[in-house]
């Protein structure tokens, strides 16, 4: 529907914003990692929980591949 | 329903995190693998711990709610924080991004967000600092031409996107928005043209037009490029690596997503960005450079690109009013105006402030901003240089020699006439600094090198450099700290020079009022050096207090150039400290100068000591010409030269003075050094040296190194002449351009170096055989003939290496610089002044034999040769009493005009009378006769001002007895006739150092007192005994007529005798004492001349000659009491002559004035004079009671006691009764 769409371009703007800043910031985020990550606060989780969370998720991930 | 609620949203962030734990650490679960995958139990796994982990962590965690309020301080932490690395356009464009992702609606019951993601995003924020954003960027992906002004627009007309996703033209709704486009900062025409704002309109509609189409290329397929714009060059971020193989759609279509009945983030699809399509051979190439640059993946690649994403724009722009401004651009990159500003800054090019040129993606305004610290910059140091090579391009001052030597001398250097002036040119001091200043002018564009050859396209070469093309911000940054360095330079330049100098305008110094246009070389080295000095104190007070971030490089700066610019200074004051000349101050910048009596007075006299040399004093004030530190120390330095030169000539020019145990220059940059490693122990400081700092090479290394490059000590000092070392034969790199025998300073140019050898040859001061020795300098080399480098040098360029590199000098917490010049120029000099002072002191009490000298002066006028002494003073008293005799003993008290003509008629009596003593004492003290006079001097005229000095009598001491003055006067006018008497002691040269001839006046005071003294002890004495013969004891009713006479004779024995004693014995025992131990433990002249003129103090005082106010109130009185002792003789003696007259009286015993008949004073004269006498001792006792009670005064409780016998007199009772 016409709600639906704009629905959707609203939300595409939106991570497009949100993406910006990322890159801006230096966050180290692509998009879809994004869009899960604004999805998971727009449910409610904690930023500086999630944040936490996605740092320990990225130095495993370096550990992981570092012994691979 | 709640609870329903929750367990939906619980499920959706379950789903969630197990897509976050997919992405991050690249493991999924078994239902998500195929079945070909391998081990597919361990992804499980380590999925299952993954999400357990993601979902307990979310869930149970100690962090508190969001609050809006403080993600909008972190948010203006971080602008700040980019304002202050001047990363301006990614503030603007992080205002923009945040202020358009704050009106974006949420439709979700979770509160802020906004303030949520903003604040995820900031906790996983690594670095801000290095992105490469720009505010172009943010435009860009916003599909703005500014910030955010069509947003609202773009909402109301975000469903007619949609509709209609293939449209090409913007909605005309935009023309309701404000707009302040950015193309109006590109051109300056522009704003002239600001009032048409239909045109200005037309152009951003064109602008926005031009924007909408890139946003829209990767679908029409237009125009791509190859590379994402803005993306960071170090591939952090990889949205685009990852989405290369997708075939989505682009996001206008909005075809999955519509076909969701409930929007969900996950299921948004983002790989619509037009990065991610491949490279197209048909990309626009704006600019060779910046492709060659891209193409080597260096820093400026996204400078480049994000300059060639908006010349679509103005390619947009260029059909309608913007064309004016495209066609403005003269093809000129960035790289090539950042190349321009490097040369300028490297003085290949003139500096300019407007660079002229234009660049696509910067306004004018912005490029000329970002290239006014370089201009800055370059223009500082291009100012500073041609100060400091004015300066090196002017010959050295030339030494004026005697007349015969004008012969020859060059057109330029004007006829020389006395010995000791310096006319024309810079000084070394000057030039030293001067080539100090061209020094850290050069270091400073070495420091850029690196840039410049990046901008040459040399440092491609190397391997794995990807470094492109230095950009502008690259340039700013690096220029920062060349340009604080450059001002710091300039202000230098512009305090130790002079003004018009200091422009580098003045290499003839035609501004000043000096013969050949030359300011005084000694103030411009004081100049000079006082201002580096306070610029040191300045430096590091703002650096230290302010802490503004110049990290202590100021101070440096200013320190380094002072130790450059003092190195002459030092030589030649060390020259003048270890032999007493002047020679290593060919320039006359030195404080001290010949004066008139040398070469005329034989060294080792007095006279030239006295004018041999002196000080160079400023003709305006009068004060000396020398830097500020060394002001208070010229008068001990001066002596201290002087003490040197009459050390050494000493017999037949034998003596020798002590040695200099080190250069002052050594001394110099050892004592800074230490000062500002005072933290660290020497063994650290040893071992720094070694490893100063990683980037530091080997201190040795350094050390040649910087002495290599140091111009300042490659400067001539024009007139120490060594023998020329023999050419060499095998030398084949000399500059065969200049003749043999001249030395060409690596300082100076070569012109200047040749008129200034050739000037020096001409005015005989060097010979076509003869090297002028380097004043500061090392590696001058004369005909290719190596030149050992001197300590003293090497310690300069030493210490310049080290303070260049050194942490401890740029500390806030070094030691001040007024206490580091002190200790390191001043306290070397002083010490070399106290050894000289000290080595000088034993030659005067050893070999000059100043202990006996002070010892005949203490038996001459104090007495202290007693039987001397005795003889010369019966001998003066004789002539008082011969006078009296001859004048026809009237019986009558003599007039006043015959009590001033008292004796001493003729000198030679007196003279004759004191060789006579003087030969005839035996006790070795005493001096030759033939140094020894006495002088009779002219009656003293009454006169006020006189009141109060010794043999001045302060009131009559009658008072109102009714005696007459005339006859009451006598004994105290004979007094007075002794101060006529004036002794005189020859001090040789050079006691007279110690024993100045000022001192004669004060002698002669206290020998006149205790001349009167001894007189008035004598006469009490004589008129006591006058009466002992037999026939007069034989007498009816005895001769000692009436109590007064006798109680008052009694009084005045005891009272002159009392104070005799005490004052010869403080006088001759206690002071004495005292100054031979002063003497003995003096360590310069000084102290001994300090030690002397306490004991003359002291022996003023107990003689009553001090102008103390308590000594002057006894010195009236005690006069005045010796005076009436004489009266009382005198009054005794007339009584004597009246009864011989009248044929009665006794036979008197022999003495001088008596004749033979002796008769006692009436009783009512001696009760008068009893009278006067007890008042002037009650007062002599008052004044000394009132001064004991107000302290402790050994000498004046002893005279109490002695005046008072042990108090039988009491203070009071004489006086008043």
């Amino acid at each position: 529907t016409t709600m639906d769409n704009v629905a959707v371009y609203q939300a595409k703007e939106t991570l497009d914003i949100a993406h910006e800043i990322s890159k801006l910031l230096d966050c180290g985020l692509d998009k879809e990692s994004l869009a899960i990550l604004i999805a998971l606060c727009e449910n409610g989780v904690n930023p500086e929980a999630l944040a936490a969370v996605v740092k320990e998720l990225r130095r495993e991930a370096a550990a992981l591949q570092a012994d691979a | 329903m709640a609870s329903s609620f929750s367990a939906k949203r619980a499920e959706n962030v379950s789903a969630l995190l197990g897509e976050v734990v997919k992405r991050l650490v690249d493991v999924e679960p078994h239902s998500l693998t195929g079945p070909t995958d391998q081990p597919t139990q361990e992804h499980d796994e380590n999925f299952g711990i993954a999400h357990n982990y993601c979902a307990y962590h979310t869930r149970h965690h100690t962090f508190p709610d969001t609050d809006p309020y403080k993600v909008d301080d972190a948010l203006d932490a971080l602008r700040e924080r980019l304002g202050i690395h001047a990363q301006l356009d990614k503030q603007l464009a992080l205002d923009m991004l945040v202020a358009r992702f704050r009106r974006v609606e949420w439709r979700t019951d979770t509160p802020d967000v906004h303030a949520r993601v903003i604040s995820l995003l900031l906790e996983l924020s690594r670095n801000p600092l290095r992105t490469k954003y720009t505010h172009i960027d943010a435009m860009a992906a916003l599909g703005e031409d500014d910030l955010g002004t069509n947003d609202a627009s773009d909402r109301d007309q975000a469903s007619d996107r949609d509709q209609a996703s293939d449209r090409d033209e913007p909605d005309d709704d935009v023309d309701d928005a404000t707009s302040d486009s950015t193309l109006s900062d590109w051109t300056d025409d522009e704003e002239e043209d600001g009032d048409d704002d239909a045109r200005a309109e037309r152009l951003r509609l064109g602008v926005e037009e031009a924007v909408a189409a890139r946003r829209d290329a990767p679908r029409g397929g237009e125009w791509v490029r190859g590379r994402r714009s803005g993306a960071p060059a170090d591939g952090t971020d990889d949205d685009g690596d990852g989405d290369d193989g997708d075939e989505k759609s682009a996001p206008g279509d909005g075809d999955d997503a519509a076909t969701d009945p409930e929007f969900r983030w996950s299921d948004l699809r983002v790989d619509d960005e037009p990065a991610c399509a491949a490279p197209d051979r048909d990309e626009w190439e704006w600019d060779p450079r910046a492709t060659r640059g891209r193409s080597r993946g260096g820093a400026g690649d996204a400078v480049v690109a994000a300059a060639a994403r908006l010349l679509p724009a103005l390619a947009s722009a260029r059909g309608r009013e913007g064309a004016t401004l495209v066609g403005a651009w003269d093809g000129s990159t960035e790289s090539k105006v950042v190349g321009d500003a490097l040369h300028a800054l490297q003085g290949a090019a003139p500096a300019r402030r407007a660079p002229g040129a234009a660049v696509p993606h910067l306004s004018p305004a912005a490029l000329a901003a970002g290239l006014e610290r370089a201009a800055d910059a370059a223009a500082t140091l291009d100012l500073v240089e041609r100060a400091a090579n004015a300066v090196l391009a002017t010959p050295a001052p030339v030494l004026r020699v005697s007349s015969q030597n004008n012969a020859g001398r060059r057109s330029g250097y004007p006829s020389l006439g006395s010995v000791g002036a310096s006319i024309g040119g810079f000084g070394p001091t000057i030039r030293a600094f001067a080539a100090a200043l061209a020094r850290h002018v050069r270091e400073l564009r070495e420091e850029l090198a690196p840039l410049v050859q990046r901008a040459a396209g040399l440092a491609a070469g190397g391997a794995g450099d990807k470094a492109g093309a230095p950009t502008l911000l690259e340039l700013r940054a690096a220029v920062r700290s060349v340009a604080a360095r450059a001002r710091v330079l300039d202000s230098l330049a512009a305090a130790a020079l002079r003004p018009r100098l200091a422009t580098g305008f003045n290499s003839g110094g035609e501004t000043s009022k000096r013969p050949g246009g030359f300011d005084c070389p000694a103030s411009n080295a004081a100049r000079c050096l006082t201002a580096l000095h306070r610029a040191c104190a300045a430096h590091q007070m703002t650096s230290s207090c302010a802490g503004d971030g110049d990290g202590g490089d100021g101070f440096v700066t200013s320190l380094r150039l002072l130790c450059s610019a003092a190195q002459p200074y030092l030589s030649a004051l060390h020259r003048w400290l270890e032999r007493g000349e002047v020679v290593a101050d060919p320039g006359g910048e030195l404080f001290v100068c010949a004066g008139p009596e040398e070469g005329v007075a034989a060294i080792g006299t007095e006279a030239h000591w006295e004018g041999g040399f002196v000080l160079r004093r400023n003709n305006a004030d009068g004060s000396a010409t020398c830097p500020e530190f060394l002001a208070r120390h010229v008068d001990e330095l001066l002596a201290a030269g002087k003490s040197v030169r009459l050390l050494r000539s000493g017999a037949g020019g034998a003596g020798t003075a002590p040695k200099m145990e080190s250069h002052l220059c050594v001394d110099f940059c050892d004592a800074v050094r230490r000062a500002l490693e005072t933290s660290r122990v020497p063994e650290d400081a040893d071992a720094g040296k070694e490893n100063a700092s990683p980037g530091m090479e080997n201190s040795a290394d350094a050390t040649t190194r910087a002495a290599e490059d140091d111009e300042s000590v490659r400067l001539l000092s024009s007139a120490t002449l060594e023998a020329c070392p023999p050419p060499r034969v095998d030398d084949d790199t000399d500059d065969h351009d200049h003749a043999p025998g001249f030395v060409v300073s690596a300082g100076m140019g070569t012109d200047a170096a040749a008129a200034e050898a050739e000037s020096l040859v001409a005015a005989g001061l060097a010979g076509s055989t003869a090297r002028l020795a380097p004043f500061v300098g090392e590696r001058a080399e004369w005909s290719g003939t190596h030149f050992d480098v001197p300590r003293s040098i090497a310690a300069a360029a030493e210490l310049d290496a080290w303070l260049r590199t050194s942490a401890d000098a740029r500390s806030p917490a070094t030691c001040p610089a007024g206490s580091l010049i002190a200790r390191a120029a001043v306290a070397p000099a002083r010490a070399r002044a106290a050894a000289v002072g000290s080595a000088l002191m034993s030659r005067l009490r050893e070999d000059w034999r100043l202990g006996a000298h002070l010892a005949a002066l203490r038996a001459v006028f104090l007495g202290g040769a007693g039987e001397a002494a005795h003889s010369f003073a019966s001998s003066v008293f004789e002539r008082l009493d011969e006078t009296r005799v001859s004048g026809g003993g009237d019986l009558d008290a003599p007039s006043s005009e015959s009590c001033s003509l008292l004796g001493f008629a003729d000198a030679s009596e007196i003279n004759a009378a004191l060789a006579d003593a003087l030969a005839a004492d035996g006790c070795g003290d005493l001096p030759d006769p033939s140094d020894v006079a006495v002088d009779v001097m002219p009656p003293l005229i009454a006169d006020p001002a006189h009141a109060g000095a010794v043999g001045a009598r302060r009131r009559s001491i009658w008072g109102d007895s009714g005696v007459g003055s005339e006859s009451a006067g006598e004994g105290a006018a004979r007094l007075d006739a002794l101060s006529r008497l004036r002794l005189s002691v020859k001090t040789p040269w050079p006691l007279a150092l110690v024993v100045p001839e000022s001192c004669a006046d004060r002698y002669n005071a206290c020998a006149t007192f205790l001349l009167q003294l001894r007189r008035a002890r004598a006469s009490v004495e004589e008129a006591s005994r006058a009466g002992w013969t037999p026939e007069a004891r034989r007498a009816p009713g005895g001769v000692l007529s009436g109590p007064h006479a006798r109680a008052l004779l009694a009084e005045l024995r005891h009272f002159t005798q009392a104070l005799h004693e005490h004052v010869i014995g403080r006088v001759l025992h206690h002071a004495w004492l005292e100054l031979e131990r002063d003497v003995a433990d003096a360590r310069s002249p000084g102290d001994a001349r300090r030690a002397h003129d306490k004991f003359l103090d002291v022996v003023c005082a107990q003689c009553l000659a001090s102008p103390d106010p308590t000594w002057t109130l006894l010195a009236g009185q005690t006069r005045a009491a010796l005076g009436i002792a004489c009266d009382f003789a005198a009054a005794q003696r007339r009584a004597g002559a009246k009864a011989r007259a009248s044929g009665e009286g006794w036979e008197a015993s022999p003495g001088p004035g008596y004749g033979s008949i002796y008769a006692p004073v009436p009783e009512g004269e001696a009760e008068r004079l009893a009278g006067a006498f007890r008042r002037a001792r009650s007062y002599v006792l008052r004044v000394i009671e009132s001064k004991l009670r107000v302290g402790t005064y050994p000498e004046l409780h002893e005279l109490r006691l002695r005046l008072d016998f042990n108090g039988y007199y009491g203070t009071d009772a004489g006086g008043e009764s």
